[in-house]
C-alpha cells in the first residue's frame, strides 16, 4: 500500500516542520519560519499524492470485488465508473486523514494571506491530532456501501471538511482576539471562561450525567468479567470481536477534575489575582486522569468480548477512554489536554505571546472572513446534503443527528455574522461566539461518532 | 394605564424588530437542535411512551414533545417568530437602502467629504492635469455630473445590487422555511415492506409527534422480484427490486427497477429502496430435482416447506425441514415420502448431490439443488409537496450568499474645485462592507495617481 507509506512520510514531515517552527518561536528568525512553511507545503503535497494513491487502490479493490460478485470482467466506461466511485473519504480513517489535509490546506492559505504567527503551529497540532486518531482506527479498504455510491459524496464531503477546517482555525483567531483585547476583556474572566468550557468538555466526553449516576455499574461489570474472564476469552474466539479496556480508578479523578475546574472558575470571580495558581491547579487535576489512562493502557487488561456481549456490557463513558477500544474519546481528551497546555504556556509567557499577535481589529477581520467563508461552505454542505438525501432517501431533511449538528454549526455562524452587525454585540461577544463555534463543530461533527447521540443515517463514518 | 400600555407595546415592538431578538432566537434554535440530537428522534410515539413512561421527568419530556422535538410547539413557535422577526426587520431597514440604491446622491459635497473616511486630496496647477488624475483614478467607466458653480463632479458605483444580497438570503430562507412547514404538514413519510410477488395499498406512515397511522395510497405498489448481489464476505454490494404500480383492476400502470440512489416516482409519491429483509424460513423456496428411475426423466421442482407434491397416483412427498448446517455437512433438507407400502423420511445434502442415489434405491431419487431465500423489499415512501420551492430557495440562497460574501459594493466620488490659481482634486470612497479590502483598493488607485 503506497498510500499508507506516503501518509507516514507526510506525518513525519509535519512533525519535523512543527519542530522547526517551534525553533522559530524561540529565536524569531524569518528564514527558519520560511523553511518550516516550505516543509509543511511539501508534506502537504506528499499527503495529497497519498490520497490519490488511496483513491486508485480503493478503485482497484472495488473493481476486483465487483468482478468477483458479478462473475465477469468489467471494461470500458463502467470500469471507470466503478474505479472512481470510492473517494478517499468514505470511512472514519479516511475522514480523519482528509480532515488533517483540510486543516493543513487552510493553515497554508491563512499563512500566505495573513502571516499570522502561532497559527501554523496550532494548525499542525490539530492536523497531527487528526492523524493520530486516524492511526488508531482501522485503515483497511472495504468496498463502499450502496448508499454512498453517489457523485454527491464528492462535493458534500469536500466542502464539509474545508468548512470545518476554516471554522477550527477561525475559532483560534477569535480566541487570539480575546487574548489580545486586554482593554475590554480582563485576563481573569478569560481564564474563568476557559475553565468552565474545559469542565463542560470533560463532562461531555466522560459521559455526562452517567459519570455521576452510574458509578455502581462498573463495579457490577468488574464482578461479571472478573469471575468469568476466562469464559469471555473463550467466547471471543470467533471473528466478531470487540475490545474493551476497563479503566479502573479513572472515574473519580475525572469527577475531581470537573469539580476543580468548575470550582476555580467560580472562585476566580472573587480572587482575581490568583488566576495563574488556579489554572495550574486545574491543569494538574486534568493531568491526573491522563496519567492514569496512559498507565492503564500500558498495563492493559484487554477483555475480548463478542459483539453480542458488548451490548450487555456497554460501559459508562469514563471507563472506555482508551486509545485501543475508543480512540475517539481518547482523541478528544487529548484535544482538551492540548488546549490546557497551550493556555498554560500562554499564561507563563504572556507578554511575549501578546506582542506576537497582530492588532485586535485585524484579528477580528481575519476571523470574520474565515467564518464568512466557512458559513458559505456550510450552506453548500447543507444544500448538497439535502439534495442528495432527497434523491437517495426521499427526505430532503430528516433531522438526523449529523444533519442537525451541521445545522447547529451553520446557526452558530449565522449568530456570529449577526453579532458583527449589531451594536453592542460586536467585539468580545462575537469573538466569544466564534470560539463557541469550535465546540459546536466538535459536538456536531464528532458527537455521533462519540456516541453522545442516537445513531442516525450517517453511521458509515463509524467503521 | 393606557400610556403604560402604549409604552409597553412600543418597547415590545422595538425589541421585536431588533437584531437582538434574532440573536436570541437563533441561539434557542441551536440549543433545540442539540436537544433533538440528544433524544432519539426516530422513535414513534408509542415506543417513546413505552421507554419513558416510568421516568420521573416523563411529564417534561412529553410537554416538550422530545420524541419529535423538531415538530414540537416550542420549536415551531421559535421558527415562526424568527420568520416574523426576519420579515419585520427587513421592512424596517429595506426602504432606506432601496431608495439610497436607486437614487444615490452622487455629488461629493463638503459635508459628505467630512463624513467619509477614505479620502485623498491633490493640488494641480492646471485643469488638464486635474482631469487626467480623475481619469486615472476611475479608469474607463465613470459618470460626469453637471456643474455646480465652479466645481465639477464625477461618480462611479460598483456592485450596486450586491447591497441587496442580505435580503436575497433572507428571502431564500423564508421560502425554505415556509415551504418546509407546508411540506411537513401535507407530506407523507412512510415505510412499507413488500414480499416478493406481493403488493400493498396501505403503508405505515409516521406523522407529527411520531404518531403512526396507516395511509391509503389509492393504488397498489407491488414487488415483482428482488435481487441481492453480495460481495464474497456476504456484505451487500447492490440490491434492487422490480416494482410495479397497479390499480384496483390489476392493470399494471407503471413498472420500474429501483436501486439505492435510484427511486421510482408516481403520482407525487416517491418510492426509495431503503432496506430488505429475509423472510422467515416458511417462505424459503427450495429447488430439487426428482429423478424418475423407471423412465429416466428428471424433473425440477421449486417448492416451499410442507408443500405436498404428488409424483404419481400413489407416491407423494414434502419437505418438512430445512437445516442451515446439518452436523457440519452444510445445507440439508428432510424429505418425507408417502407411498402405498411405506411412509418414511430421510435427509439429503446440497453439497453431495449423489448421496441419495447411492444410499437409497427407490422408484424416485432426490437431488437438493439450491435454496432460494425469499426476500421482502423495504421501501421508504415520501411525498413532499412543494419540494421544488425548497430547491428554488436553495438556489436563491446560493446567489444571495455569493452577493454577500464575494461582491464588494462601493461608491467612488471625485470633484474638481477651482480656487484662485489652483485646482483642488478630491477623491473619496464610500464602502458598504468589507472596509479593509475597500481601503486597500482605494489606496491602490490613489497610488496609481502618485506614480504619474
Amino acid at each position: 500500500m503506497y498510500s499508507t507509506m506516503l501518509y507516514n512520510i507526510s506525518t513525519i514531515g509535519y512533525i519535523i516542520s512543527l519542530a522547526v517552527s517551534g525553533v522559530n518561536l524561540l529565536n524569531n528568525k524569518k528564514n527558519i519560519l520560511k523553511t518550516s512553511i516550505i516543509m509543511i507545503a511539501l508534506s502537504f503535497l506528499i499527503q495529497t499524492f497519498g490520497m490519490l494513491c488511496r483513491w486508485a487502490e480503493a478503485g482497484e479493490l472495488e473493481v476486483s470485488a465487483a468482478e468477483k460478485a458479478l462473475g465477469q470482467e468489467i471494461t470500458g466506461y463502467s470500469w471507470w465508473v466503478i474505479f472512481s466511485q470510492h473517494p478517499p473519504w468514505s470511512n472514519l480513517y479516511e475522514i480523519m486523514i482528509y480532515m488533517s489535509w483540510g486543516i493543513v490546506l487552510v493553515t497554508l492559505i491563512c499563512e500566505i494571506k495573513w502571516k499570522l504567527p502561532l497559527l501554523n503551529k496550532i494548525g499542525l497540532l490539530l492536523a497531527l491530532l487528526a492523524l493520530g486518531i486516524a492511526s488508531l482506527t482501522d485503515s483497511s479498504i472495504k468496498p463502499l456501501v450502496p448508499a454512498l455510491k453517489s457523485w454527491w459524496i464528492m462535493i458534500h464531503v469536500i466542502s464539509a471538511s474545508i468548512a470545518y477546517a476554516f471554522g477550527f482555525i477561525a475559532s483560534f483567531m477569535c480566541f487570539f482576539a480575546l487574548l489580545k483585547d486586554e482593554k475590554r476583556i480582563s485576563l481573569s474572566s478569560l481564564v474563568g471562561g476557559f475553565l468552565i468550557s474545559m469542565a463542560m468538555l470533560i463532562f461531555a466526553l466522560t459521559g455526562g450525567f452517567r459519570l455521576f449516576l452510574e458509578q455502581a455499574y462498573f463495579v457490577k461489570l468488574l464482578s461479571y468479567t472478573g469471575n468469568a474472564l476466562s469464559l469471555v476469552y473463550d467466547l471471543a474466539n470467533n471473528s466478531n470481536k470487540a475490545y474493551l479496556v476497563p479503566m479502573p480508578y479513572v472515574s473519580y479523578p475525572f469527577i475531581f477534575a470537573i469539580i476543580i475546574h468548575a470550582l476555580f472558575a467560580v472562585l476566580i470571580i472573587v480572587f482575581k489575582e490568583y488566576y495563574k495558581t488556579f489554572f495550574i491547579l486545574c491543569f494538574l487535576s486534568s493531568l491526573l486522569p491522563m496519567l492514569i489512562i496512559l498507565f492503564n493502557n500500558i498495563n492493559k487488561i484487554i477483555i475480548n468480548i463478542t459483539m453480542e456481549q458488548s451490548h450487555h456490557l456497554s460501559l459508562p463513558a469514563p471507563y472506555y477512554v482508551s486509545f485501543i477500544s475508543h480512540p475517539w474519546s481518547f482523541g478528544l481528551f487529548i484535544f482538551v489536554f492540548l488546549l490546557e497546555i497551550l493556555f498554560l504556556l500562554f499564561l507563563l509567557k504572556k507578554e511575549s505571546f501578546i506582542k506576537m499577535l497582530p492588532s485586535v481589529s485585524s484579528l477580528e477581520e481575519m476571523s470574520y472572513k474565515s467564518i464568512s467563508f466557512a458559513f458559505f461552505l456550510m450552506t453548500i454542505v447543507l444544500i448538497t446534503g439535502a439534495l442528495w438525501a432527497h434523491y437517495a432517501w426521499g427526505r430532503y431533511w430528516a433531522w438526523d443527528p449529523k444533519e442537525t449538528g451541521a445545522l447547529a454549526i451553520w446557526l452558530i455562524y449565522a449568530v456570529f455574522l449577526h453579532t458583527k452587525k449589531t451594536q453592542g454585540l460586536s467585539g468580545p461577544i462575537s469573538s466569544f461566539i466564534g470560539v463557541l463555534g469550535l465546540f459546536v463543530i466538535i459536538i456536531g461533527f464528532l458527537g455521533v461518532n462519540l456516541g453522545l447521540f442516537a445513531d442516525g443515517l450517517h453511521t458509515y463514518g463509524n467503521s | 394605564m393606557l400610556k403604560f400600555f402604549r409604552l409597553f407595546i412600543e418597547q415590545f415592538w422595538h425589541f421585536f424588530i431588533s437584531l437582538k431578538l434574532t440573536f436570541l432566537l437563533l441561539i434557542i434554535i441551536a440549543l433545540g437542535a442539540f436537544l433533538g440530537m440528544y433524544f432519539d428522534q426516530t422513535l414513534t410515539f408509542s415506543e417513546f411512551l413505552n421507554i419513558n413512561q416510568k421516568s420521573n421527568v416523563y411529564f417534561l419530556l412529553n410537554l416538550f414533545d422530545l420524541n419529535d422535538a423538531f415538530h414540537s410547539w416550542w420549536f415551531s413557535l421559535t421558527v415562526v417568530l424568527l420568520a416574523f422577526n426576519l420579515i419585520v426587520c427587513s421592512f424596517e431597514r429595506l426602504p432606506r437602502i432601496y431608495f439610497d440604491a436607486i437614487s444615490p446622491r452622487p455629488y461629493l459635497t463638503e459635508r459628505r467629504l467630512l463624513g467619509l473616511s477614505l479620502k485623498k486630496r491633490f493640488l494641480c496647477s492646471n485643469y488638464e492635469e486635474a482631469l487626467n488624475k480623475v481619469k486615472i483614478f476611475f479608469g474607463h467607466s465613470y459618470k460626469k455630473l453637471d456643474h455646480i458653480s465652479e466645481s465639477e463632479f464625477f461618480y462611479k458605483e460598483n456592485d450596486k445590487y450586491a447591497r441587496f444580497g442580505v435580503y436575497i438570503v433572507h428571502i431564500a430562507l423564508l421560502i425554505i422555511m415556509f415551504s418546509s412547514i407546508i411540506a411537513t404538514q401535507l407530506g407523507i413519510d412512510g415505510t412499507v415492506l413488500i414480499a416478493q410477488g406481493d403488493k400493498k395499498r396501505f403503508i405505515e406512515a409516521k406523522g407529527i409527534g411520531g404518531i403512526t397511522y396507516k395511509h391509503d395510497l389509492g393504488f397498489y405498489i407491488g414487488c415483482k422480484n428482488f435481487r441481492l448481489l453480495t460481495f464474497s464476505d456476504n456484505t451487500p454490494m447492490e440490491y434492487e427490486s422490480d416494482l410495479f404500480i397497479s390499480d384496483d383492476q390489476n392493470n399494471i400502470i407503471k413498472s420500474q427497477t429501483v436501486r439505492v440512489n435510484n427511486p421510482l416516482t408516481y403520482n407525487g409519491y416517491t418510492f426509495y429502496q431503503s432496506t430488505f429483509r429475509e423472510m422467515p424460513e416458511s417462505n424459503k423456496s427450495l429447488v430439487i430435482i426428482v429423478k424418475n428411475n423407471k423412465n429416466k426423466i428428471d424433473k425440477k421442482y421449486t417448492i416451499k416447506l410442507n408443500e405436498i407434491i404428488n409424483l404419481d397416483a400413489n407416491y407423494s412427498f414434502y419437505i418438512s425441514e430445512f437445516y442451515e448446517d446439518f452436523a457440519g455437512l452444510g445445507e440439508a433438507i428432510k424429505i418425507n415420502i408417502e407411498s402405498v407400502d411405506e411412509k418414511t423420511f430421510f435427509h439429503i445434502f446440497r453439497r453431495y448431490p449423489e448421496y441419495d442415489y447411492k444410499v437409497r434405491s427407490d422408484e424416485y431419487n432426490f437431488i437438493f439443488l439450491a435454496s432460494n431465500n425469499q426476500y421482502a423489499t423495504g421501501l421508504s415512501i415520501g411525498k413532499v409537496p412543494g419540494i421544488s420551492f425548497i430547491f428554488v430557495g436553495f438556489f436563491v440562497l446560493i446567489i444571495g450568499l455569493y452577493l454577500c460574501f464575494f461582491r464588494m459594493p462601493i461608491r467612488y466620488f471625485a470633484r474638481i474645485v477651482k480656487e484662485e490659481n489652483l485646482f483642488i482634486v478630491d477623491f473619496a470612497a464610500q464602502p458598504f462592507r468589507n472596509h479593509n479590502l475597500t481601503k486597500k483598493s482605494f489606496f491602490s488607485k490613489v497610488s496609481l495617481i502618485d506614480k504619474e
